[in-house]
């Protein structure tokens, strides 16, 4: 599916605008963190449009995906003292908006 | 104070030494060469550099005879501190990474070592491990107290995640996939209960099962590795 990688393009660059100044620590939690768990947003995205997965399990594994982002947000930012709950939430809006309008799903 | 960094030099002294599932280990037994668990591992490096249990069914009990389990690791982790993030644990040499146990199966403690690797009792067939933190699945890291550790200023080092993993959870996981999992697991001899497509209790007490049998961590959790020893793409 190369929209969900379109989209997770999007997302990143999303989530760098709103983690502006980029401080190092910031641009890691985005190009590392942030793309290192695109990948399981890509497999979710795929197992619901394949079917290998239904739409109540994808809702829920997204939901999962979104607290696990906050919470590592607020991690790091706790150690590093550098904000990064706005780059984490613009991600995940981008991408979610993204997989609701691909998959024509209600998440 | 001991290091974190302590911890991943002790740790890496026990490569290879061989893992069994639930093996009870002395923590006060500095000779110990295994059989080890991963958790009573775990536990055990803490209590030879700071002389305290941690992860263990008793904070007070006879260290020869205490119980370590990944879920008093995770209990520890709240109750005791201090819980972090995996960005902070991934570059942190010697914090440790958790998953918890869904319940009836177990979960996983493994060191860090700071910078992208593990070390770790992992399977009876590959004993104790240099692994990976990427492309598995963690709940949170964990930095024990008493130890002087050293996180990485950049946060730099790569995590991958897994990707979808089939495991027990509320509600349960559903779909063609796990349908073909638990087909797989009929026609290698294991019971997980009518091919349903519900990712339910038998399901992942016959994935630990044929987990056990391959020498794989026994998490009842389907992930790549799984996947691939049960032929299931």
């Amino acid at each position: 599916m190369s929209e969900i990688s379109d989209a997770i393009q999007t997302a990143l660059q999303s989530a760098l605008n709103a983690a502006k100044p980029t401080t190092p620590v910031a641009r890691n939690f985005v190009t590392s963190f942030l793309k290192g768990r695109a990948v399981a947003f890509v497999d979710i995205a795929e197992g619901l449009a394949s079917g290998d997965i239904d739409e109540g399990t994808a809702r829920y594994l997204l939901v999962q995906e979104g607290l696990l982002l906050t919470a590592e947000a607020e991690a790091v930012a706790g150690l590093s003292k550098v904000a990064l709950q706005a780059a984490a939430d613009a991600f995940l809006k981008s991408l979610t908006d993204s997989i609701k309008a691909l998959l024509k799903i209600a998440l | 104070m001991p290091t974190g960094q302590d911890i991943v030099d002790l740790a890496l002294k026990h490569l290879k030494e061989p893992y069994v599932l639930g093996a009870p280990v002395p923590k006060d037994a500095a000779g110990w060469k295994g059989p080890w668990d991963c958790a009573e591992f775990a536990s055990w490096l803490v209590y030879q550099l700071a002389g305290y249990l941690y992860g263990c069914d008793t904070d007070t009990g006879n260290p020869a005879t205490a119980d370590a389990y990944s879920g008093w690791w995770a209990r520890d982790a709240t109750a005791k501190g201090r819980a972090v993030g995996l960005t902070v644990a991934i570059n942190t040499p010697g914090a440790f990474l958790i998953r918890k146990p869904a319940p009836g199966m177990i979960g996983h403690v493994a060191l860090s070592a700071g910078d992208g690797t593990t070390v770790e009792a992992y399977s009876s067939r590959m004993g104790v491990i240099a692994g990976k933190t990427s492309g598995r699945r963690w709940d949170l890291g964990v930095l024990v107290p008493g130890f002087d550790y050293a996180t990485a200023a950049a946060l730099d080092t790569a995590y991958e995640a897994p990707g979808l993993v089939l495991r027990l959870m509320i509600p349960p996981m559903r779909g063609a996939l796990v349908e073909r999992v638990q087909k797989a697991l009929i026609d290698q001899g294991y019971s997980p209960g009518e091919p349903d497509g519900v990712y339910g209790p038998h399901t992942a007490a016959a994935v630990a099962a044929f987990q056990a049998a391959k020498g794989l961590l026994a998490d009842g959790e389907v992930g790549v590795n799984t996947r691939k020893k049960l032929g299931v793409n």
